[in-house]
């Protein structure tokens, strides 16, 4: 690999030995993914931050690069904690658990992290032609595939190894040979979020690995494209789908796909078949989930508003809660967040309740708009899980009120 | 039965262990459980682990690196194609990891679950040993 005369002192140790051993790793990872040379990062974001996904070894393995007292060289974002800051009906997670999560979330801080969110594109917007070090599946599709920006689908540890070194290694969707589209898709035109987001993890089970390029979505607010990519995300390991008529370049993106790329559709009865589970299974203790990935504020304010017009205050509401999940980014005044939990509703910012034992709060079901988390909720939080559109679950949510 | 193969990480010059595929694509998250050293309900301590695809979640890597810290390390993964995620696992965890193409993978998948593969990573050998020999050390 050719590296800078800077990055070549750094391997040699000239900055000392964690920073050469970084950058080793850094290189072999490269190397063995046909890197020729490192680029430089301008914004890194980090995955690997619940305590539920990393384990006790992951806790430890962030804790000793922050004791090393090294730091972040560039603009850094972390994806969401678990909710071990948060209660569902009352119930919260044990105090290891809550010191655990806390040891990540100190040590990511002390790294030089200011924001946690799963969209940190809301924290800052990638320019086109940028290149980045994203891992978090969602963003990196959304960092690609919407603002035309470029960064692979980085490991958890790559992310923050790129952070101290202000760089990644030059390969993969880094380089334009690697974002041109391999296969054709057709999808059916969603008329409704939870539609994009079941074609989205239906396209990803018969297109893991390659670069799709997709017509169907052409025209359609970014919130359709976001839980498409979102879910495509959460089946498939591709960093980049290009889609007709919104990613930046998509004609030379795709020539390749059109004119002879495998080709495949994803019908409308696949997609009605994801969402057909009808709500009348839902039985215990329920929670709602809004967000994932994270709501931007606008999105909040028009569900937060929406909430308060309908749902008188002080209502009861049983054995439910329905949690709006956010980043750190937005601010929640003290006196709305009360309003709010007289409804049974909380803003949750900063974490995810995908990336947490939710089993272990009592909850049994969860109702979600969000394919990405029907894939993972029931691996990851030992509950069930019923898809559904997001006005459908905020009617499911208030129309019960007796 | 020999193969030349792409090793990305060694970490020994010379190792065998018993083959165990995995085909469907695996979601680290999810799919890897760091206290029982399993992936999709295999055990992979010592083995050589065929692994089809890495999908999903980027947070793969720490779960591989786990089966290494908590005493579950296989003997080597094999890989139809490399991915981010698994190589930075990989090279943290101190695993043997190896891409074994996809042509290679299709033929290997179906007749190695339970024979003894040995791998020079110096040379870049995977040797399939004859089923029914027994294993000599």
């Amino acid at each position: 690999m050719f590296l800078s005369k800077y990055e070549e002192k750094v391997l040699s140790g000239y900055f000392g030995d964690k920073l050469a051993k970084l950058m080793k790793t850094l290189v072999k990872v490269g190397e063995s993914l046909g890197a020729r040379e490192l680029v430089e990062v301008r914004h890194v974001h980090v995955s690997g931050v619940s305590i539920f996904n990393i384990g006790v070894s992951g806790a430890e393995f962030i804790r000793d690069l922050a004791d090393s007292g090294l730091k972040f060289s560039v603009f850094t974002t972390a994806n969401p904690y678990s909710v071990t800051y948060t209660d569902y009906l009352g119930r919260e997670f044990g105090r290891e658990l809550k010191e655990l999560q806390d040891v990540v979330v100190s040590s990511l801080i002390k790294l030089g992290v200011n924001t946690f969110t799963c969209a940190p594109y809301y924290v800052r917007r990638p320019n086109k032609g940028e290149h980045l070090a994203w891992a978090e599946s969602n963003a990196v599709l959304y960092a690609n595939s919407l603002a035309g920006a470029r960064t692979n689908r980085e490991g958890g540890p790559l992310t923050l190894i790129a952070g101290i070194l202000g760089r990644t290694y030059k390969a993969g969707v880094h380089l334009d040979e690697n974002r041109q589209a391999s296969v054709y898709a057709v999808i059916h035109r969603p008329s409704r979020v939870a539609e994009a987001a079941a074609a989205g993890y239906l396209l990803g089970v018969k297109v893991p690995t390659q670069v799709p390029y997709v017509r169907g979505l052409g025209g359609l607010p970014e919130e359709y494209l976001r839980a498409f990519l979102a879910a495509y995300g959460a089946t498939s390991n591709s960093p980049l789908a290009v889609i007709e008529g919104i990613t930046p370049d998509y004609e030379r993106l795709g020539r390749k796909a059109l004119e002879g790329g495998e080709k495949v559709g994803v019908d409308l009865s696949e997609v009605l078949s994801l969402l057909r589970k009808s709500a009348e299974e839902v039985t215990g203790r329920v929670l709602y989930v809004v967000g994932c990935p994270h709501l931007s504020t606008r999105e909040l304010e028009y569900l937060v508003s929406r909430i308060l017009g309908k749902l008188p205050e002080g209502v009861e509401m049983g054995n439910k809660e329905l949690w709006l999940v956010t980043g750190t980014y937005v601010k929640v005044p003290k006196e709305l967040e009360g309003k709010l939990s007289k409804r049974g509703v909380k803003v949750v910012r900063g974490a995810c309740p995908v990336v947490s034992r939710l089993s272990a709060l009592g909850v049994d079901y969860v109702i979600t708009d969000s394919a990405k988390a029907l894939h993972y909720l029931p691996k990851l939080a030992g509950v069930k899980v019923l898809l559904m559109d997001r006005g459908d679950l905020i009617k499911h949510f208030m129309g019960e009120v007796k | 039965m020999k193969f030349k193969v792409r090793f990305i990480n060694a970490e020994f010059r010379y190792g065998c262990g018993e083959a165990v595929v995995i085909d469907e694509p695996v979601t680290y998250l999810g799919d890897v459980d760091t206290e029982r050293g399993t992936i999709k309900g295999v055990y992979v301590k010592d083995r050589v682990v065929l692994l089809r695809v890495a999908v999903g979640s980027t947070v793969g890597s720490y779960l591989i690196y786990g089966l290494s810290k908590k005493g579950f390390k296989p003997k080597a993964i094999l890989i139809s194609k490399a991915d981010p995620v698994t190589i930075i696992g990989a090279i943290l965890g101190e695993i043997t990891l190896a891409e074994l193409g996809e042509e290679l993978f299709s033929k290997l998948s179906p007749i190695v679950q339970g024979r003894r593969v040995c791998l020079d990573p110096l040379e870049g050998w995977v040797v399939v040993e004859e089923a029914g020999v027994p294993h000599s050390h």
